[in-house]
């Protein structure tokens, strides 16, 4: 992951879309300052409600995470802790970051899960995450994320790995909470019709750099990068059942071979001499449409 | 019937399943009485949700697990009656393409290898004359001869999943079966190989069953289409029957909950209540009536038959007619 800008206002919802390995998850896990060592975030700033994230310490940013900035994960079936019951491990962030009593606590949390549209959560708040089904751990998820109310969400393929009924349930839930809570939502996804739906600006990764970044309704109608263009034209939506799909040719470049110009080139028709070169800065296109291509200067 | 060229009637597959370390027997039943036919140069779209029993039923028409109860017939021949002969030789008509192009590709072998290995086991082509025809095969699916001798773990996903088509076309079969063969893949690396699939369809003729949960591939590629739940097909019939003129609810609620890649493309979303329920322990009467937002009565009783609603579209439904027409 390389030079990203991004920002957020509360109640509202930015999308990051990118194919695998491209470092979207990076960037989540970056503000929520979870990068696993060897990983280490070398240079910029997050500014959440005015303060520098990357200059709290340890201590000051655990009281951050899980209260005031939360994250939902991408598998549910290993982001929760498999011999602790789910009503406990919805429990823990209240008992810690807002002192409830164990009593308190319980009380809350049963609330929170029937909220998240959990049956009977009295009589489910003591099962374990084995006793539940994909979409139902994925619930306990947004809840143990939502339990301390949250000024903003980060939800990483939330549901990437659910059956598309369940999935939209999913969303609805998280749309709904979002609203009543006015949270600040940043949905990580690698589907566009996930995003079209419910985000108002999208970011469009590629090989850990965002290469547009525009208003939703913008980017789809008017896709600048070449990359973008050629992720929607590719989409068997937009084309005839039977005809050949547009493809992106070639495929994805491993981040750790890194050449100086734009990621994309090898793969990009247009292709412009400096491509291979250097690497173009993002620029203000349209109204608040940014794209990061030597075709715009 | 003659272009026909598999089809099964009356399918089941259980599987016992005990329930704690006390507990009795069950019966899973992952497939429970699936009729459906192939012909000849055709493509079936199978789709469901995970756990409705749809690679059950391609691991069935492989002839990788026998049926409980039913029969599968390919070209007329019962699968379960066919003496050894006959059995290699479905063998190399009937091919399959995996899911997951990392598991599935053996990480010790040459790709070389790999593509060549059926080409030994049929007894083929050997020697040189092996070696050409791994190349021809390499070239079709778009790799260089240089990679003849690279191991899988030098392949991208998508490249992997190439080398896993190659493998499945060397002895020309006359059926693929691919079990999600593009879910494992990235956006981009996706259309590609979807392209490929219809490409070499067209080129070598090939029937298909196209294992797949995800709508928008099913809507591209597919002839016919048949909507699996809990074991059952509850829908059947052409594309344009099934994706545009559908008559069960669960196809309706299953389109609808596809996302849209067109922005604020409102649009009237069925919201299924509830999880799928278990297999182990279906509901009574319609299987989908526990999550059906138009249940009524009847449905928690009478099973609905699969019926032929209109020519070659069948649904198992007591309302289709009432709601969808």
């Amino acid at each position: 992951m390389n030079g990203i800008d991004f920002s957020l206002d509360e109640g509202e919802t930015r999308a990051i879309v990118g194919e695998s390995g491209c470092g979207k998850s990076v960037t989540a896990y970056s503000i929520m300052r979870l990068i696993a060592s060897p990983g280490e975030i070398v240079g910029g700033e997050i500014i959440f409600a005015g303060t520098d994230l990357l200059r709290l310490t340890e201590e000051e940013m655990r009281r951050m995470r899980g209260n005031r900035i939360s994250m939902i994960f991408q598998e549910p079936m290993t982001s929760l802790n498999p011999v602790l019951s789910v009503g406990n491990q919805v429990a823990e962030g209240l008992r810690l970051h807002r002192r409830l009593s164990r009593g308190e606590a319980r009380a809350a949390a049963v609330e929170i899960l029937g909220q998240v549209g959990i049956a009977s959560p009295e009589r489910r708040f003591d099962d374990y995450p084995h006793q539940m089904s994909g979409g139902m751990r994925q619930r306990v998820m947004i809840a143990m994320s939502l339990a301390c109310r949250p000024q903003m969400l980060i939800a990483d393929e939330p549901t990437t790995a659910l059956d598309v009924t369940i999935q939209a349930q999913i969303l609805e839930l998280i749309d709904r909470l979002k609203e009543e809570n006015r949270m600040g939502l940043i949905l990580i996804t690698h589907d566009l019709g996930v995003v079209a739906e419910r985000s108002h600006k999208t970011a469009i990764m590629y090989a850990g750099k965002i290469v547009e970044y525009a208003p939703t309704l913008e980017l789809f109608n008017n896709p600048l990068h070449p990359y973008t263009e050629g992720l929607l034209n590719s989409l068997p939506q937009n084309s005839r059942p039977g005809e050949p799909l547009k493809t992106i040719p070639g495929f994805v470049p491993n981040l750790i071979e890194q050449l100086p110009g734009c990621g994309f080139c090898d793969r990009c028709p247009v292709k412009c001499w400096e491509c291979r070169e250097s690497l173009p800065e993002m620029k203000e296109v349209g109204t608040g449409h940014m794209v990061r291509c030597w075709k715009f200067r | 019937m003659n272009d026909v060229i598999i089809e099964t009637s009356a399918l089941r597959k259980y599987f016992p399943v005990k329930s704690g370390p006390f507990g009795k027997k069950l019966l899973l039943k992952a497939v429970d009485g699936v009729d459906l036919h192939i012909k000849r140069g055709e493509t079936l779209g199978l789709a469901g949700e995970s756990g409705c029993g749809k690679s059950t039923v391609g691991k069935l028409l492989m002839g990788l697990i026998p049926p409980s109860a039913g029969v599968v017939n390919f070209r007329g021949r019962a699968l379960y009656g066919m003496g050894k002969e006959e059995r290699s030789a479905f063998r190399k008509d009937v091919q399959m393409i995996f899911q997951d192009p990392f598991s599935s590709l053996n990480p010790r072998m040459r790709v070389g290898e790999i593509i060549g290995e059926p080409f030994a086991i049929h007894g083929l082509a050997a020697g040189a004359r092996r070696r050409e025809k791994v190349i021809e095969l390499m070239a079709k699916i778009g790799l260089a001869e240089e990679h003849y001798y690279r191991y899988p773990h030098e392949f991208s996903g998508g490249q992997r999943q190439r080398i896993g088509i190659a493998r499945a076309l060397a002895v020309s079969p006359q059926l693929l079966i691919a079990d999600e063969p593009v879910s494992a893949l990235d956006l981009s690396i996706q259309a590609q190989i979807i392209n490929l699939l219809m490409e070499l369809k067209q080129e070598y003729r090939l029937s298909f069953l196209f294992i797949t949960h995800d709508m928008s591939v099913i809507r591209h590629l597919s002839d016919r289409i048949a909507i699996m739940y809990l074991g059952k097909i509850v829908e059947t019939g052409s594309r344009a029957d099934v994706l545009d003129r559908f008559l069960h609810p669960y196809t309706e609620a299953l389109l609808s909950a596809v996302p849209h890649p067109a922005p604020y493309a409102s649009k009237q979303r069925i919201i299924l209540r509830g999880d799928l329920p278990s297999p182990l322990n279906p509901p009574s009467g319609c299987p989908f009536h526990t999550r059906c937002p138009y249940a009524e009565q009847i449905c928690r009783s009478e099973p609905p038959p699969l019926k032929e609603h209109e020519p070659d579209h069948l649904a198992a439904c007591h309302f289709s007619t009432k709601l969808f027409r």
